[in-house]
């Protein structure tokens, strides 16, 4: 019997696949950074650390069962 | 000069940012404010005149591709482009007041690429929390449920911004407010000025029941008040029909849902008073100067959240099984009649913190203890054995970390790592220790809090910082470890 997602599995599935990009993404700039010896933070990866902060506090809001969107 | 204000938590935590928005302003009148907020509480910006123009975060817009299509890369070019909106801004200054993940990320963000100067927590090269100030270090070791802080936010907010209050900065009155478009000029029945209730709260533990407001509505009307309000949001309009049934037409007034946020400055400010739980129109009366009776249930800091406006009062219960609706009525009388009974909860007019006698001697103790540790005050004395047996614990611990940062500085290789690990597991025992006793906690937080403030740094450099953090806590600790004053431990059982 197939089940409705609930919200908290919704944001969960959400929050492991941005984690996954930002991950790869943490990844390049450190590969990049050996090899150029420059410093290793970059625009992308740090829009991608916002946007999985952001979706793991509203995980934390839906737990709350409250509305922070 | 450009800056932005950061806060995307909720209602009451924007309105308790007022007072600092206008304290920066009548400081820095040439400045142009802009303020970033969540779209769910963008309301609680209208009327602040002081802001030019509000940003807004969406979090449905960015995130509905990815939720309702699976369209991971749409999310990322729309948050993308919310990220552009402010880079373009080019602010020169950041404030962030919301002390959170997201924030510091988004404040790293208009650190590295517009070069704005960023006061409040930001994000270093490694994506660690980077504490920027001390303000932000304050907030970071010892504000929040459970901790030993007693200044309110409003006044933290103000800090943070560099700026010092004055009571012009909570004068939200009628001649300084906007006309907000209210159409209740016809609500008040009585010639008595309402008693407003604001039924509930952002999280259900705050507020009292719908049987407590009915008892509590039930035994103030027997004692002669009339005409009472109940606000709050649409979310709260089952609470509030189940209070109304319980009494005849015209006792009650139900405004529930009935009106925008900023609507309720125009209703508190004909109200003599609001009853409430720790919620966003307890700071909208704080702007109004009504006085609250702020019902603080559960795990809610009123230190931190409590009311300001003159002749408030809390009435705290640790549960809601343990209100007492008598207590309440006792402090509705001494707002409505002006006098002020013994041990209460009361808001001190123009101070950032309160008038009690209901705290204990460990509580007192704590917050003199971080006094002493933020505010050059007098470090307090520990006259109970528990926490002495504690200070002692921890005197003890903090001199096997201290040795333990000398012998990994004087070891390499895996011999460095065996230091790095015993280290690791003597700063989880401290920080048990430090849950444990109430005593020990604000030394220990702030040891967290100035790691946190050196952890953008590294090799020597930031192990002679670590070093030098302890070392200032064994020289407290010293204070209360006096050779002849140690316990031993079957004295303390």
């Amino acid at each position: 019997m197939t089940q409705k997602k609930s919200n908290q599995d919704i944001f969960r599935d959400a929050i492991q696949k941005i984690e996954e990009k930002f991950l790869q993404s943490k990844q390049q700039d450190q590969q990049h950074s050996v090899a150029t010896l420059e410093a290793s933070r970059n625009r992308h990866t740090m829009e991608l650390q916002f946007l999985l902060d952001l979706t793991k506090e509203q995980i934390q809001d839906e737990n709350l069962n409250r509305s922070a969107r | 000069m450009k800056i932005l204000i950061v806060q995307l938590a909720r209602l009451g935590d924007i309105y308790q940012t007022w007072p600092a928005v206008k304290a920066y302003h009548r400081n820095h009148p040439h400045v142009e404010i802009h303020y970033l907020t969540r779209e769910s509480f963008k309301d609680a910006l209208v009327g602040l005149s002081e802001v030019k123009k509000v940003k807004v975060l969406s979090m449905v817009q960015t995130l509905e591709p990815l939720i309702a299509h699976n369209n991971l890369a749409e999310t990322i070019t729309k948050n993308k482009n919310f990220i552009d909106d402010l880079i373009k801004e080019n602010y020169d200054e950041v404030f962030n007041l919301t002390y959170s993940a997201a924030s510091a990320s988004l404040c790293a963000l208009l650190e590295e690429f517009t070069g704005a100067k960023v006061y409040g927590y930001s994000r270093d090269e490694n994506y660690y929390l980077k504490i920027n100030d001390d303000i932000a270090e304050y907030f970071y070791a010892q504000v929040g449920i459970g901790r030993n802080n007693r200044i309110h936010l409003t006044d933290l907010f103000a800090w943070q911004m560099q700026v010092n209050l004055d009571d012009s900065d909570f004068d939200f009155s009628e001649r300084n407010r906007e006309d907000l478009n209210l159409p209740v000029q016809n609500a008040t029945p009585s010639s008595a000025r309402p008693i407003a209730i604001q039924v509930g709260a952002s999280q259900k533990f705050k507020s009292m029941s719908s049987s407590h407001w009915t008892e509590l509505i039930r035994q103030l009307s027997l004692k002669g008040y009339e005409n009472f309000y109940l606000l709050g949001s649409s979310g709260e309009s089952e609470i509030a029909n189940t209070i109304c049934q319980a009494f005849p037409q015209g006792v009650v007034n139900n405004l529930v849902g009935k009106f925008k946020i900023y609507n309720h400055f125009e209703i508190l400010s004909r109200c003599q008073m609001l009853i409430g739980a720790d919620s966003s129109m307890i700071h909208m009366a704080s702007l109004l100067n009504v006085p609250c009776v702020n019902v603080s249930i559960g795990a809610v800091n009123f230190w931190e959240t409590g009311p300001r406006a003159k002749n408030s009062y809390i009435a705290k219960f640790l549960h809601s099984d343990e209100i007492k609706i008598a207590e309440i009525i006792q402090l509705v009388d001494a707002v409505a009649l002006g006098y002020e009974p013994s041990n209460v909860i009361k808001s001190i007019e123009g101070c950032p913190s309160y008038f009690t006698q209901n705290t204990s001697k460990i509580e007192e103790f704590s917050w003199d203890f971080v006094r002493a540790l933020y505010m050059e005050a007098d470090y307090p004395i520990v006259d109970d054995l528990h926490s002495l047996k504690s200070f002692h614990s921890f005197f003890e611990l903090n001199k096997m970390v201290l040795n333990e940062i000398e012998q990994y500085s004087n070891s390499s290789g895996a011999s460095q790592n065996v230091h790095l690990d015993l280290l690791k597991s003597m700063e989880s025992t401290l920080d048990l220790l430090a849950q444990k006793s109430r005593a020990t906690m604000p030394l220990w937080n702030w040891i967290v809090g100035q790691r946190v403030r050196i952890s953008h740094l590294s090799g020597d450099v930031y192990v002679e910082k670590l070093s030098s953090i302890h070392r200032i806590a064994e020289s407290i600790l010293k204070l209360y470890v006096m050779d002849d004053l140690i316990v031993e431990s079957s004295v303390v059982k």
